[in-house]
Parts: structure tokens; sequence; C-alpha cells
């Protein structure tokens, strides 16, 4: 679990810091920074498992406009069990803003340093603590991506295994069409290639077996989904449905880009959530989850969610305006982000009172300050 | 017994979260879809000692929201799930029953409107349900919350009432025996 983040001087966050649980509603105005979160996230995520210049993740742009320092500062820190894991790095810009390259970054878990690189120099060290090889590497990129796994750095590679298991969603229904030309692991943040993930998920059976029986109850008279090729390595995803008339029932599926906004977000709750079932120890960000789904539809997916946190240990950060969610999570898991006189954001633990009106209606009334 | 459909059937009315997942998970045993059940979510946090004026104040607003339902024929329930703590339980189905009466109305006796009431708290029943050694209800339990596998505990409420039903055995503890006459209300 995710426990730990700092950021600072890295737009609108200065030296700020945030402990988040198992389960996470990030509250506040627009513009207090919860869905630059979430992009830290996925940026840390990325710099670490792929090849990604710092150039690409921190841009000078994204130095806080009104902070003269040139040093970007990130924190991550990951719970496993009972051991302490924290990835730190440090992104120094040229005066100019030109160029940028990597000052510091730091790995330690459960009381260890596991890797460092400083000077242009990259320091791996065993899991016992020992020092391991040193290698010169590129200022511009994390090495820690490149390191094969052995028996002896276990906990590194486990840190960059969890690491890539943080997904973030914002789906945007015109975005997902359902053709695709592959299959892909993780899907990108709007969901365009929707169809290649779930064709990636499908290919365990069970997989769409339990899909589909999510999704009926959901979609009236859906029976099931398939993938109808439409050429070499290219296929169209459709959803097939019952229309029962009184003395017989009519089969007939449409391609899924004919489905309504709402039920397509339908469909990526639910495979999302199947997902995360399936996923121990992984961390979904989905950023406004009730966007276009009514209002009837938001509790039941929400308590699979909350299920699967309590009972399974996956982690979920939500960003909702919605107050189906603000009543059902502000209470006990709200995070209240704001920003004080337009300067560096801060966050806080909701406050709220029973006896107050409802969590909703207090953020209806900006007054949760 | 609600009947299964698109809405909401059962109204869950919990002074916490503990509470309200036990009460979920009880009736999913029972065979309730997880769509058929509303759970009200704006209870307190645990420990604040707030929850039961919570119950109190929303019992008379879901209480009416029931009685305009079931006047239209639709089958439906409502569930109030609230510690006893240092009270009897008839004590603390007495209070709920005067929430009711200040407002003029009255729990009639086919209304499926039921409570469920543990003795000091709901780990009392989980234990007691998971087989987790001896249970009795002098002893306070809470701090044995993390010890208890709630997801196994509607399944046993579920069997150990219907065990109950064919033979009343007096070694249940006296809570569960009247949570168990109280969900005969519900029709299962």
């Amino acid at each position: 679990m995710i426990n730990h983040l700092y950021i600072d001087n890295y737009r609108c966050f200065t030296n700020f810091e945030w402990k988040p649980g198992p389960l996470s509603l990030l509250l506040g105005d627009n513009g207090t920074g919860k869905s630059t979160i979430f992009d830290v996230l996925e940026t840390l995520r990325d710099f670490v498992t792929n090849p990604y210049h710092t150039s690409a993740a921190f841009p000078a742009h994204t130095l806080t406009a009104w902070d003269k320092r040139r040093e970007q500062t990130f924190e991550l820190g990951i719970l496993r069990n009972e051991g302490q894991y924290t990835y730190r790095l440090v992104i120094e810009h040229a005066e100019d803003h030109a160029k940028n390259r990597i000052k510091l970054e730091q790995l330690s878990g459960e009381g260890v340093l596991l890797y460092q690189f400083e000077d242009g120099m990259a320091h791996l060290y065993r899991d016992d603590g020992t020092e391991g090889p040193v290698f010169p590497f590129d200022w511009s990129r994390s090495a820690l991506g490149t390191i094969p796994e052995r028996q002896d750095n276990t906990r590194l590679t486990w840190f960059r295994r969890r690491l890539e298991r943080v997904f973030a969603l914002s789906p945007v229904p015109l975005h997902m069409v359902g053709h695709t030309e592959g299959e892909i692991w993780r899907p990108d943040r709007r969901l365009g290639d929707f169809a290649s993930w779930l064709k990636h998920l499908s290919n365990d059976m069970a997989f769409g077996a339990r899909l589909t029986e999510k999704l009926q109850p959901v979609l009236d008279g859906f029976a099931g989904i398939r993938f109808k090729p439409t050429g070499d390595m290219a296929w169209e995803l459709r959803f097939t449905f019952d229309y029962a008339e009184t003395d017989q029932t009519n089969g007939f599926d449409i391609p899924f880009g004919r489905l309504s906004d709402g039920q397509r977000c339908l469909t990526a709750l639910y495979t999302a959530l199947l997902w995360l079932d399936e996923s121990p120890g992984a961390t979904l960000l989905w950023d406004e989850p009730s966007n276009f789904v009514s209002l009837r539809e938001i509790q039941p997916w929400l308590l699979d969610v909350q299920d699967m946190v309590e009972e399974q240990g996956q982690q979920c950060m939500f960003i909702s305006h919605h107050p189906e969610l603000i009543n059902a999570l502000a209470g006990e898991h709200g995070a209240y982000f704001y920003r004080e006189t337009g300067g560096p954001v801060r966050v806080k633990g909701f406050e709220w009172k029973p006896e107050d009106m409802s969590p909703a209606e207090i953020v209806g009334r900006g007054w949760e300050e | 017994m609600p009947r299964k459909g698109k809405g909401v059937r059962i109204v869950i009315v919990a002074e916490d979260e503990r509470l309200r997942i036990f009460a979920r998970k009880t009736l999913e045993a029972f065979g309730f879809d997880r769509r058929e059940i509303y759970e009200r979510v704006d209870h307190p946090k645990r420990g604040t000692g707030s929850g039961k004026q919570y119950v109190e104040k929303k019992y008379v607003e879901e209480y009416k929201a029931y009685r305009s339902r079931s006047s239209r024929g639709e089958n439906v329930a409502l569930t109030l799930a609230t510690d006893a703590d240092e009270q009897t339980v008839p004590d603390r189905a007495k209070k709920l029953d005067q929430q009711l009466s200040a407002e003029g109305l009255q729990r009639n006796a086919n209304d499926a409107v039921f409570y469920w009431i543990p003795k000091w708290h709901v780990e009392t029943w989980g234990l007691y349900l998971t087989g987790t050694g001896d249970v009795d209800e002098y002893t306070r339990y809470k701090h044995l919350a993390a010890s208890i596998d709630w997801r196994k505990t509607g399944k046993s409420f579920v069997s150990e009432y219907r065990q109950f039903k064919q033979q009343p055995s007096l070694k249940t503890l006296s809570s569960l025996r009247i949570a168990y006459g109280e969900t005969q209300r519900l029709g299962v």
C-alpha cells in the first residue's frame, strides 16, 4: 500500500506531504491538486519502470511557478506487510531550464539501502544490505528499470513490480472505441485502448465469465462479449444482448462503440473491479468513477470495492465531486485538499460529525474548512 | 420475503461500519443480491459515541419511507443494526420504538422492519458465530475484532437461524435469540 507521498517544487506542490490509507477519497475545490497527485504517481511509476527521460517526465514547466529553486523532490513510501519501502528522487534543472537530470535517486526497503544513484554512478545493494555492483549510468533515466531480477535483489524487484501495478483511470467514453489490434496489460488513463485491455484480460476465460456475471444485472438484457475478427490482427469488441419477447428470445449484438456513454463506463468500472480483484496489492486511482453512471449503480460497485480493500488488501484512491461517493466515503476516508490564498496545496482529514448535515451537503456549501 | 427485482428492497441503517457490513453480509447470505440492498453510509465513525443517536434519528425517516413504499404494495424491508452496549437488548429495542411513538407512529406486527441488536457490540456475535472460543454476554470483546472472520459471520447467522426456527435452543446467546425472532419479520 502506498502510505506516504512527498512532493516539493512540482506544479502547485511545495513541501507537501500526504499519508494515504487503503481507501481514500480526494476532496477539494477545482485546482487544488487532486488530479496532480495521480499525475505524480503515474509519472514516478513510468520513470522507474520504463525508459522514461527526465525531460519528458519532469519538464521545466512542472516547476512551481512562484518558486525560484531548481530542484524538485519526490518521495514515495510503500508498505509491504510490516516492511517500509521508500523511494526518493531529486531532479535538478539547469539555470536556463533547458535541461534537467537526476541529482539523487534512492531506494530503501525494510531497513536497508537497496539502490542509490548519485554523481552519475549507480550503486546496487543486495537484500542483506551489502554493497553490490557500481556502474556509471545515464543522468537522465532511472537505472532501476534496467536491473534484472536476481536471487539477491528480490526487494528491489518487488518494489518495481509493485509500482507497475499502480493503475490510473479517468475514462472518456468518446475515446473508448471497440476496435483493437492487439493486447495491452495496462490501459491508458482515458481508456482509449479499453478494448485492447479487455482482450488481454479475456484471455483468461474465467475473467470473461465473471465480467458477464457482473454486467448482467447492470446492462438490461446483456448476454456476453465477443471479439469479432475484422482483419489480420484486428478485432472489434461486440456486446451480445438477449431481447426477450413474450414467446421468444431474440439475440443480437452491437459494437462496443454503439453502447451509451454510461454503459461503456459501467463496463469499465466492472472490468477494473475484476482486474483489481485479481491483482493483489495493486493500487487503483480513479478520477471521477461516477461520471456518466446512473445514481443507482454507484453503491453496488463501491461496496464491492470496499470489500476488496478490507478483505484482500488492495488500495483505491478516488477523486469525486459526486454526492453519493462523498456521503459513502468522506466521513471515514476523506482527504481534503486545499490551497491557502492560491499558494501551495495542503491536505487534511475531512472533518465531519454525524449531527451535522451530510458530508455532501457540507461540501456543497463549502463548509468543509 | 422481499422479491428479487431491479430496485432496492432492503435498507440497512446501522450505527457504524462494522454493523453495517455485518448486516449486509448476513442479508447476502440469506440470498439477497447486493443490488437489492441499500446501505445508509452516512453513519458516524466508530468510537465517536454518536452512532446510537444516528440510528434513532434515521429510523423515523426510513420508517416513514418504508410505510410509504409498502402501502403501495411494494415488498420492501428495513433493518436496524445497533449495539446494546450496557443496556439490555429489550431496552435498546424499546428506545427505538419510542422514536416512532414520539412521531405518532408504531411498528406493526406484520411490518418487515426488524432490529439486530447484539449485547455489548457486534463482536459478541462475530466471535460466537465463527466459533472462536466460549462466548458469553457478560464479557466485552471489542478488542478481539481483528481476530474475527467477518466473511463467515453472515453465513453462520443464517445457518443458526434456520436451525433455531426448527428447534429453538437455549444454548444460543440471548441477544441472538431475540435477533432470530426479529429476522422472521423478513419472511425468510
